[in-house]
């Protein structure tokens, strides 16, 4: 089964980004901040929101404003996505809270220490009332949440996901200079879509996440590399949805 | 679609390995006691449901090693490429708690990805491998995932695998929530005032039938349908009109090709806080109408395990549709006023049909399951 991607968002160390009007790169580099003005008219929770989450939510905003698609989007959407630290660095703060005592320990914070933090804010402002999960990655940027969300397409689980990763590093954890930020696909079930310019299409060959190129069946091996080859794919024929701007959320 | 049969099923729960939990079960008996992993003094409960037996082989690392060690302690017959899909909220958060105090500890053990690694190399398992975070029904989707793979066409097999770990970090995170029961909880009761932290770890492996008998393998139940769904509500409380619930529960009635009628009982997440289980009820009379499909919950006596709870619970499914008893509702006194003809204090038979056992947890996440005994065909009827 053939699926299409009809958005791409992300959020990298060079800002906000969405289909082709923009150049994609993720680099170690530390991520700008994201305000709630360049992203939602009205989000009453926004500032208290932590940076794992606001980076995730940036890059679903992003793909679904590159998709044309406003919530609530119903029970025919859900959400997959892969991570490899998590909301690891939101752990370190809230038990640096807790370790002054119970009686100090963050509500706040603990609230956000699950990694399905992303989950409840993009479902909350989109109307995502489909499966929804995570799945942890030891390597950030991978294809895992793709695969994910293609098979629950492919088993009639859904009619359009959001498909993608989520990384913010915890400072002095790891060595190693992972890159942070977010990067986001909508995949939409050729049905739903119905001509719609999509970027391209997906497809499982086995377990592995396939690009349908018109010309050769490529596998993909992680989501940076997919998102700049659906950028260089020639556009299909038909117009896309109008885009919409800044989206209030609930 | 293919049909799904459980092949085997474990679980390590603070009343011991899965057979001795189930007896425990069905015999009263709680796992619930004043906490010593830790100091809980200032938070608002000094109890939970801990493993016994648990301890630290090596300095540095996650009691869940301890705790692989009591769930894996006879490998289950697998092929090498079996696929593994493990489940958990917090892994080794225990080491990140040492690292933060001490500045010791192994990280890889902090990474949720570590109870798949570990999993992986101590079966020696070489195929796809996911971890599933899905909050407090983390486990119940992997089973979900696991079940589509196989009933359609994408493997003959799957390994689930959950735990989670009763931490300070978590037990001091819910006490500042005012989530927890400053007593055992007492789920579906009219006077329950919160959870009660458990932790365990089980394994299941799922299989398609064909495959399982043409192998031999014991059939202790079918996995008949499955659901996820959001409430896209709030991102810590339960919908109150139990809408993602429903939906899960209606998904898995849509995939087992049933109705509600065929429902026999109901294994609910049932975690004593005033808003999980006011939402449960309604979304079971959602579905059900007002016909008294038989409730239990199991964390009063068991704690709630987290992650791991979906799996520990989906384990003991088995072993009621084999002994086809409901245990008690431990901790339950006088039962909430919309839960009075459901939910029960004492074992009762399991009627004929389906057993649906549902989860929940943070983030509008909900899943259903729903298992029929081996011999039972769609519809309910043997």
């Amino acid at each position: 089964m053939s699926v299409l991607v009809t958005g791409i968002g992300w959020l990298t160390s060079a800002g906000l980004g969405q289909g082709r009007k923009d150049s994609f790169a993720l680099t170690g580099n530390a991520l700008p901040e994201v305000r709630r003005q360049d992203l939602f008219a009205e989000h009453p929770r926004f500032g208290r929101l932590d940076a794992y989450c606001k980076t995730g939510l940036a890059g679903v905003v992003m793909a679904l404003r590159d998709a044309g698609l406003d919530g609530p989007l119903g029970e025919t959407a859900g959400f997959a996505a892969t991570t490899s630290a998590g909301c690891l660095r939101t752990d370190l703060d809230y038990f640096a809270t807790a370790m002054q005592g119970p009686a100090l320990a963050s509500p706040n914070l603990f609230a956000f220490t699950l990694p399905t933090s992303i989950v409840a804010e993009a479902a909350i402002c989109f109307g995502l009332r489909g499966p929804t999960c995570v799945l942890h990655e030891p390597q950030p940027f991978g294809l895992t949440g793709v695969r994910a969300a293609l098979e629950a397409l492919e088993f009639g689980e859904a009619e359009i996901m959001l498909a993608g990763a989520c990384d913010v590093s915890a400072p002095n954890w790891s060595c190693s200079q992972d890159p942070s930020g977010s990067v986001f696909l909508v995949l939409e079930s050729e049905r739903r879509v119905q001509g719609r310019q999509a970027y391209g299409c997906l497809a499982l060959d086995e377990d592995t996440v396939v690009l349908d190129a018109k010309s050769s069946d490529e596998r993909q091996s992680s989501l940076p590399d997919l998102v700049l080859k659906l950028q260089n794919l020639p556009t299909a024929n038909a117009p896309r949805r109008k885009p919409v701007g800044s989206t209030p959320c609930a | 679609m293919r049909t799904v049969a459980v092949v085997e099923a474990r679980a390590v729960t603070a009343l011991g390995d899965l057979d001795a939990t189930w007896r425990g079960l069905l015999a009263g008996r709680t796992g619930i006691a004043p906490v010593t992993r830790f100091d809980a003094t200032g938070c608002i409960s000094r109890w939970a449901a801990c493993v016994p037996g648990l301890e630290r082989k090596s300095s540095g690392r996650s009691l869940l090693m301890s705790m692989l060690d009591q769930l894996l302690d006879a490998s289950p017959i697998l092929s090498a490429d079996t696929p593994l899909l493990a489940a958990t909220t917090k892994a080794g958060i225990d080491v990140l708690e040492s690292i933060a105090r001490h500045g010791r500890g192994s990280k890889e053990d902090v990474s949720p990805s570590f109870l798949a690694d570990e999993t992986c190399r101590r079966l020696d398992l070489c195929g796809r491998r996911e971890t599933v975070s899905g909050a407090c029904a983390s486990a119940t989707i992997a089973l979900a995932r696991a079940a589509a793979l196989i009933a359609h066409g994408k493997a003959e097999s799957v390994l689930v695998v959950c735990a989670d770990l009763v931490s300070e970090f978590v037990f001091t995170g819910f006490s500042a929530l005012r989530a927890l029961s400053p007593e055992p909880a007492k789920p579906f009761d009219a006077r329950r005032d919160g959870l009660t932290l458990g932790e365990g770890a089980a394994l299941m492996l799922l299989m398609a039938e064909k495959r399982a008998q043409t192998e031999e393998r014991p059939i202790l139940a079918r996995l008949t349908g499955w659901g996820v769904a959001n409430d896209a509500t709030h991102i810590t409380a339960p919908a109150r009109n139990g809408c993602g619930l429903i939906a899960a529960i209606n998904r898995s009635l849509t995939v087992a090709g049933t109705r509600p009628d065929d429902v026999a009982a109901i294994c609910a997440h049932g975690t004593g806080t005033v808003y999980n289980d006011a939402m449960e009820l309604t979304a079971f009379r959602g579905v059900f109408g007002e016909r008294q499909v038989p409730v239990n919950g199991v964390k009063g006596a068991l704690g709630h395990a987290m992650g791991a709870s979906g799996g520990i619970e989906a384990a003991l499914c088995c072993c009621m549709l084999a002994d086809g008893m409901l245990p008690p509702t431990i901790g339950l006194s006088e039962p909430d006023p919309a839960g009075v003809g459901l939910v029960r204090n004492e074992p009762i038979p399991l009627p004929e049909g389906l057993l649906l056992s549902t989860n929940s947890g943070f983030g509008g996440i909900n899943a259903a399951l729903l298992f029929s005994k081996p011999e039972q065909t769609a519809g309910g009827a043997a």
